[in-house]
């Protein structure tokens, strides 16, 4: 059994845990950000549990490295939205019709707030969906994913500068739909 | 944008870490000591928050899986399943592919004997259906003949076949003379009787054999010619001396149907020895009758030696030979000469039935024993081989002829030892090219009598004919069919029935052809006799005469084979014979053709010694030393054109092998079919499994992959072997096919692989079954590895083509010693013999002064020569010469060349003697109403 020598501050409560379990704890702590942002990268909520579910695979057959990573959330993000990446062009994804309004209520919502809520969410995410790919991605890996813009530059392959560009574009895109709502 | 935009907007910013570290601390100084700024930012965070819960999405905890593995921690043994399930997966579909690729493999080779058997069964379906026609006849058809034709229905698997056979007889024009309906027997044989008479000059027949749905036919050119007359020649003696007169008598006459032509111009000529022409008798010729006749002084400086009076009835009309000596007292050196070629050790030969010596079966041999001159010597003798072995005691049984059985081995030498006749004759070598023999069930038939004979066969792929024919022209003919191979190279026997024609009569020519040659190869022949139907009785009387005349008289009465009397024509000769004692009897084969064997004094067993010896020289190129008394003999045996045969094989060959392909059409049509649906249910099946391997329906990867790769392997085998099936090369065999019906024998086969089977090749590139013992192409039952295979009777055994290795040329050795024996067994040997009261005496013969070949004491050389000169000084030899030329002073006695007789068909004739001892030898020929007769008597003291 293989142990993480090196726990990430993120995760205080599984740091001694075997790197398998501690795998799934992650993927059950930060299982909204991730199915989040695979969401809108896929289109629809069962495309997005699938490839969570495929991410977590692939995450699975790497579990030995799970001990070497420093920030085990960005990794995950990285294996996300790769995986989310690859479903939503392949060819079977493409000639799914995309589901935006699929349900996103949290089941602990009354009905009158649920109502409400329901409502701005349904904006705000609309907006989020209707960003640029790219803007989407680093909205996503920034806010879901807590991903430092260096690290989301590094995860993209692109500058840090534009990292940041395309990251004030999709706020200053995002902060006009929210002043709607 | 306003103040409050850009407060909000760096705001905005701040919250999500895109201010750089210096704008960031002035922003948290105003939002710290600004109120306005502080409000604004909490607004901005709330703001923010609300956007992370949008870019977040709450759903139903997910239950996240591993495959096969659910927990590492909970089960331990869980990181090694996938491996090993992977492992069985691969393994199972592994096994199943090696299960589908034997189960092809095996369905292919239990197909491909399927297909064998079936293509067997087909082919022997088809060659059962189609019938194949052979049809023989005479090469030339007789004007005033009845001519016969054989017709052979069988079909490919060489079995008689039951068809409905009609013919059809047209003119050069294509008119239809004759169509009739021919019965067919259980051998598959119909007959076809054609009348000369009803013949067109240049004609074809035309005969179709129908079985079933199937039917074919075959025409052979029918020519007819007239009759091809023959004129008989009679001499009034057979020796004459210089200054004697030689009288002759000659009818022409239609050999078959006995009709004298009374018109014949008929040109005689008498020729020398070397055929030079001495004389044309023509201005002294008479006519009276149909009878010409005349006589001829001999010169008196003739030379001695052996002279021939040729007679030809008309240009067309085949010249008919007559010999005859020409003896003159001779000095005591030629005296001596003649008397040491008489006194010379018997000299034999020997004359296989059917022409040749053949290995390992019981052979019929006729024998003649004659010295120096010709003249018969009996004997008693023993068939010996190289050590001495005895295997047979023979004796001369008449006229120095008789015969023995013997079953020779290939290379074993056998010889003919008589010691008292102090002779010693190598036989001839029993060759092992020969092959065939031919034996007379009986050589002298009775009147209308069809002709049997036996046909013995090492090759079983000989096309046999037997051909019967007289005066040159073909009087019947048999296909010869063997029933079943004989195991072990054992010979092939059947016994054939030749109907003859009914004109056909005397000597009859029965020759054994080989049809696999072009022309026909004659393998074995010999004579037979058949005498006629229509014949005079001559009846002579010797009347009493006085004591003191000198004077014969002799009461003739002609009678017809009834009894009846009836008129007729008579040539009479009387003729001395105080020297002929020790002549051969001659017996004039030409007579046998209109006189019954009996009327000539000839007994069966006389005359099958007779024709047992007679040399047929021009059908098997061999050439037994001829004596001067067996040419007289020989020329009664024209040569003659083997008979025509035709068959269909090719173009039934052709048909059949259309049927065939059109069968295999069928078969791999049905196979396309068969292929269509397996490309298609494969097809469908790999479609499926994509499609499930897509959905994901059927679990791992690692199940449908395997699954996958098992369907497509099943496909591509599928197709690899369909395709294999349907592209084979369709296989026909040539024809003929037969069917193995003997007893189990071992053989060597070849894969059937190795056989050319396309059926367009050359026939001779074939392989034989040969002897039994040469490859052969083998066939379903036989198809397999080279080797020795043991067949049964109903095994199919597929044949091709004709023999590829021809015999050699047919030649007979006939030479009776080889140098190294005479020096062994003759070399300073003094020999003796005795023949005919003239005494015994012998010679050493020595190696180098031996003959060449075959003629044991045939010529005396100048050494032994010699010492005959010595004994015959020794003896008083002046009386006998003188006796001799007195004796031959007055020959003939009385000469009639034309005498008719009354109506009740009685004659007499008056003759003067020279002295009362006188013996005289009277010959008698009658001819007229289609009939001839003779009598020959010896009368006197």
């Amino acid at each position: 059994m293989n142990h993480c020598s090196r726990p990430s501050p993120d995760e205080p409560a599984v740091e001694s845990l075997p790197c398998a379990q501690r795998l799934e704890e992650a993927f059950a702590r930060w299982q909204g950000e991730l199915v989040g942002t695979l969401y809108y990268l896929v289109g629809n909520v069962e495309d997005a549990r699938d490839a969570l579910q495929e991410a977590f695979i692939k995450a699975w057959r790497q579990r030995e490295k799970v001990a070497e990573v420093e920030n085990l959330k960005a990794w995950l993000f990285r294996i996300a939205l790769n995986t989310g990446r690859d479903l939503r062009e392949s060819a079977w994804r493409r000639k799914r019709q995309a589901l935006p309004e699929d349900s996103a209520c949290p089941p602990r919502c009354t009905p009158l707030e649920g109502l409400c809520d329901q409502e701005e969410l349904m904006l705000l995410r609309r907006a989020i969906a209707e960003l640029r790919q790219e803007e989407q991605e680093v909205f996503l890996l920034r806010q879901n994913g807590e991903m430092t813009y260096e690290e989301i530059a590094l995860l993209l392959e692109i500058p840090v500068g534009t990292v940041k560009t395309r990251m004030r574009l999709a706020v200053s895109k995002l902060r006009a739909a929210v002043a709607e709502v | 944008m306003t103040t409050e935009d850009e407060l909000e907007q760096q705001l905005w910013e701040y919250v999500y870490g895109l201010l750089d570290a210096e704008e960031a601390r002035a922003l948290e100084v105003r939002i710290t000591s600004e109120h306005d700024v502080a409000r604004a930012y909490a607004e901005v965070r709330q703001r923010a928050d609300l956007l992370g819960r949008a870019a977040r999405l709450e759903t139903a905890p997910l239950k996240l899986r591993t495959g096969a593995v659910a927990s590492p921690a909970a089960t331990p043994r869980a990181e090694r399943r996938p491996a090993s399930l992977r492992m069985a997966t691969w393994l199972a579909a592994s096994a199943a592919l090696v299960l589908v690729t034997l189960s092809l493999y095996g369905g292919s080779m239990a197909f491909r004997l399927r297909d064998e058997t079936a293509l067997v069964q087909e082919e022997r379906k088809l060659a059962a259906e189609f019938p194949r026609l052979t049809v023989a006849g005479p090469a030339v058809a007789q004007r005033d003949a009845h001519n016969l034709y054989c017709v052979c229905v069988e079909n490919l698997n060489g079995q008689p076949a039951q068809s409905e056979v009609r013919y059809a007889l047209t003119d050069r024009t294509g008119q239809v003379l004759q169509e009739r309906t021919l019965a067919v027997d259980d051998q598959g044989q119909a007959r076809l009787t054609l009348l000369g008479e009803e013949l067109p000059a240049d004609g074809r027949l035309e005969v179709w054999a129908k079985t079933g749905a199937k039917q074919s036919s075959v025409a052979l050119d029918v020519t007819c010619v007239e009759p091809q007359e023959v004129t008989f020649l009679q001499l009034d003696q057979t020796t004459y001396v210089p200054g004697d007169t030689l009288r002759f008598r000659a009818v022409t006459v239609a050999p078959f149907s006995g009709k004298i032509n009374e018109n014949a111009a008929v040109n005689v000529r008498l020729l020398s020895q070397e055929g030079e022409a001495l004389s044309d008798l023509s201005a002294q010729q008479d006519l009276e009758r149909g009878t010409h006749f005349g006589a001829l002084l001999l010169d008196t400086a003739l030379p001695q030696g052996d002279y021939a009076l040729v007679a030809q009835g008309g240009p067309a009309a085949d010249p008919t030979v007559s010999s005859f000596q020409v003896m003159r007292g001779m000095s005591t050196d030629e005296y001596a000469e003649d008397l040491v070629e008489q006194l010379t050790p018997a000299a034999i030969q020997f004359y296989p039935e059917g022409g040749q010596l053949i290995p390992q079966v019981e052979n019929r041999v006729y024998f003649f024993a004659h010295n120096g001159r010709g003249f018969p010597v009996d004997l008693q003798a023993k068939i010996v081989d190289s050590n001495r072995n005895s295997f047979a005691d023979v004796s001369t049984e008449f006229a120095g002829r008789g015969y023995f059985m013997l079953r020779p081995d290939a290379r074993e030498r056998y010889e003919l030892v008589a010691p008292q006749a102090d002779a010693i004759a190598p036989l001839p070598e029993a060759s092992e090219n020969a092959r065939v023999t031919l034996t007379a069930e009986r050589s002298v038939l009775s009147a209308g009598e069809p002709l049997r004979v036996q046909v013995t066969s090492l090759d079983p792929e000989a096309q046999l004919l037997v051909s019967a024919s007289a005066f040159g022209a073909t009087m019947g003919q048999e296909l010869v069919r063997f029933d079943s191979p004989q195991p072990d190279n054992a010979p092939l026997q059947t016994a054939v029935t030749v109907p003859l024609a009914e004109e056909a009569a005397g000597v009859i020519d029965v020759t054994l052809y080989d049809y696999r040659q072009t022309p026909p190869k004659p393998l074995a022949s010999r004579l037979v006799c058949r005498p006629p139907a229509r014949y005079w009785k001559v009846q002579a009387t010797e009347q009493e005469v006085s004591e003191q005349d000198f004077t014969a008289c002799w009461s003739i009465q002609v009678k017809d084979e009834a009894g009846a009397k009836a008129p007729a024509t008579l040539g009479i000769s009387a003729v001395a014979i105080a020297t002929s004692e020790a002549d051969d009897p001659l017996v004039p084969l030409s007579l046998l053709a209109y006189v019954p064997p009996h009327e000539l004094g000839l007994s069966p067993e006389k005359l099958d010694l007779f024709l047992g010896t007679t040399a047929r020289t021009s059908l098997l190129g061999f050439a037994p030393q001829p004596t001067a008394k067996s040419t007289l003999v020989s020329t009664t045996t024209e040569s003659h054109a083997p008979p025509a045969l035709v068959d269909n094989l090719k173009e039934v060959e052709t048909q059949y092998r259309a049927a065939i392909v059109a069968w295999r059409d069928a078969q791999q049509d049905r196979l396309h079919r068969l292929a269509q649906m397996i490309l298609l249910g494969s097809m469908v099946v790999l479609i499926a499994l994509a499609l499930l391997a897509m959905l994901r329906a059927t679990g791992s990867p690692g199940v449908w992959i395997p699954a996958a790769a098992c369907s497509l392997a099943t496909l591509m085998l599928s197709t690899v072997w369909l395709g294999a099936r349907i592209d084979r090369p369709i296989e026909v065999a040539a024809r003929p096919l037969k069917t193995y019906a003997g007893p189990p024998v071992a053989i060597d086969a070849l894969h059937a692989d190795d056989v050319d089977v396309d059926g367009t090749s050359d026939p001779s590139q074939y392989r034989m079954f040969g002897a039994m013992k040469q490859p052969m192409g083998g066939h379903g039952a036989i198809a397999g590895a080279p080797g020795n295979l043991s067949l049964g009777r109903d095994d199919f055994l597929r044949f091709d083509g004709n023999a590829a290795a021809s015999l050699p040329p047919y030649l007979l050795n006939w030479r009776f010693a080889l140098e190294d024996r005479w020096s062994t067994s003759l070399a300073a040997k003094h020999r003796s013999s005795q023949t005919d009261g003239f005494g015994a005496y012998g010679a050493a013969m020595t190696p180098e002064h031996a003959p060449e070949a075959y003629a044991l004491g045939a010529m005396p050389t100048p050494a032994n020569k010699r010492s005959y000169r010595n004994l015959v000084e020794s003896l008083d030899w002046t009386d006998q010469v003188a006796d001799i030329d007195s004796k031959r002073t007055v020959k003939t006695l009385y000469w009639n060349p034309v005498l008719k007789t009354d109506a009740e068909g009685r004659a007499e004739i008056r003759f003067s003697l020279p002295q009362r001892e006188t013996r005289y030898r009277l010959t008698i020929f009658a001819h007229g109403n289609r009939r001839f007769g003779t009598l020959m008597r010896t009368s006197g003291k």
